[in-house]
C-alpha cells in the first residue's frame, strides 16, 4: 500500500500558548526570595564585568561591617575556589559555586548551594555572579536588589551598551574611584546615562582600595538591613 | 547571549506541557523574543537546525518574531516605542519605567499535524 505522507492529508492544529523559557528560573528565584524573607536576610546580587572589583568591595565591605552585622557570600565563577578563599580570608562564610563554563548563575544553582550555608544570625547575603554584563541579567536569583559596579578603567560607556543589565539594577557602583584623575572617566556621563536607560538607578562612587566612599556604602547596607528586619514586623504586626 | 541552552529549553518547555504523544506530531514552533532578552534571533533559528536533531522535535521549524521595547509613559500615558534604548517620553521628556513589551521570552504558538487516518489504522 502506499504511504500517505502527513503533509498532504494531516490534520493542523494550532496551540496558542504562552510558554516562559525562564519560568524554571523565575519559580526558583520565588522560592530562594520566599525563604528569605523568612529568614530575615537582605539578599544582594552583584553583577559586573569580570575584573570591575566585586570580590575586593566585598572584601572591604566585610571588614568594615563584620562587627556590625552577619555577613555570607556565594561566589560564582567558572573555575577556581580563588574569590571564595579571599572572603574566608575575612573571617565570614563563602561558598564557591563553580559553573565549569556557565556564564551567568542561575537561581537552581543558588537553591543547591543553599543547605551549605548555616543561615543562623546571618543579616545579608551577597552573591557575587559570574563577571558579565551580559547573560546574568535575565536570570533573577531571588534578590533584593541587584548591584552592578561600573569601573572607571573600563569607560563611562557601559550602560548604553548593555542595557538590559542596567534597567535590571537598582544600584550602580562606580568603583577605582581613586583612578578617576589618570582615566577618561565621566562620572556625571555615566550617571546620565544610566539614568536614561534606568531612572530610578541609585549611584555610589566608592574607592575599595583607599576607602573613599566606603562610608557612604556601608551606612546605606545597614540601612537596607534594617528596613528589611523592619518590613517583616510590620508584615507579622 | 547563550542562544543553544535557550533551544534546549525551548524543547525541554514543550516536553513538559504537551503529552508525549504529540511530541513527534510539532511542525512549528512560534517564539516571541523581545529585544531585552539579548536573544539574537538569527543565531537561535540556526543553533535550532542541530539542537532539534537529537530530539522527537526534528520535524519542527523555528519562527522567532522580534518583540520591540514598548513603554507606557506614567505621567502623559503617552505609549511609544523604545529606541536607542532611551527610556524617556518622547512626548513630555519625563523618564519612563513602565515597560509593557520587549522583555519577553516566550513560546507563543505550536502548530501541531497529526497523522492521516489512514497512517493510523495501517
Amino acid at each position: 500500500m502506499k504511504k500517505l505522507t502527513n503533509k498532504a492529508v494531516g490534520t493542523i492544529t494550532v496551540q496558542d500558548v504562552s510558554l516562559s523559557l525562564l519560568k524554571a528560573n523565575d519559580y526558583i528565584a520565588e522560592m530562594i526570595r520566599d525563604e528569605m524573607n523568612e529568614r530575615n536576610i537582605l539578599l544582594l546580587n552583584l553583577v559586573s564585568s569580570p575584573g570591575s572589583g566585586k570580590t575586593s568591595l566585598l572584601e572591604e565591605t566585610i571588614k568594615r561591617l563584620k562587627d556590625q552585622v552577619n555577613i555570607a557570600v556565594l561566589e560564582g565563577d567558572l573555575e577556581t575556589e580563588r574569590d571564595a578563599d579571599r572572603i574566608r580570608k575575612q573571617g565570614v562564610q563563602a561558598l564557591q559555586i563553580v559553573t565549569h563554563g556557565t556564564c551567568h548563575l542561575e537561581a537552581q544553582m543558588i537553591q543547591q548551594a543553599m543547605p551549605n550555608i548555616n543561615f543562623e544570625n546571618i543579616d545579608i547575603l551577597f552573591i557575587e555572579n559570574v563577571g558579565n554584563l551580559v547573560c546574568p541579567a535575565s536570570y533573577d536569583l531571588g534578590e533584593d536588589i541587584r548591584v552592578t559596579l561600573v569601573s572607571c578603567t573600563e569607560g563611562d560607556d557601559k550602560p548604553k551598551k548593555y542595557p538590559s543589565m542596567f534597567l535590571t539594577t537598582d544600584i550602580m557602583v562606580v568603583t577605582k574611584e581613586d583612578l578617576l584623575p589618570y582615566v577618561p572617566f565621566s562620572v556625571d556621563a555615566v550617571i546620565k546615562d544610566a539614568m536614561e536607560v534606568n531612572a530610578g538607578i541609585e549611584t555610589f562612587l566608592v574607592s575599595s582600595l583607599k576607602g573613599n566612599g566606603m562610608d557612604e556604602w556601608c551606612e546605606w547596607l545597614l540601612k537596607k538591613v534594617k528596613e528589611k528586619k523592619e518590613s517583616k514586623v510590620a508584615a507579622s504586626a | 547571549m547563550h542562544e543553544i541552552s535557550v533551544c534546549q529549553s525551548i524543547l525541554k518547555t514543550i516536553e513538559t506541557e504537551m503529552d508525549n504523544s504529540d511530541l513527534s506530531t510539532v511542525r512549528e514552533i512560534h517564539l516571541k523574543v523581545g529585544i531585552l532578552s539579548n536573544i539574537d534571533a538569527e543565531l537561535l533559528k540556526h543553533v535550532f537546525t542541530f539542537v532539534k536533531l537529537d530530539s522527537l522535535f526534528n520535524d519542527a521549524e523555528l519562527y522567532v518574531e522580534v518583540v520591540d521595547i514598548l513603554a507606557k509613559c506614567d505621567s502623559c500615558e503617552n505609549i511609544f516605542t523604545v529606541k536607542n534604548y532611551k527610556f524617556v517620553c518622547p512626548a513630555c521628556d519625563e523618564p519612563v519605567i513602565n515597560i509593557l513589551e520587549g522583555k519577553e521570552l516566550l513560546i507563543h504558538k505550536i502548530i501541531l499535524e497529526e497523522p492521516a487516518h489512514e497512517e493510523i489504522n495501517q
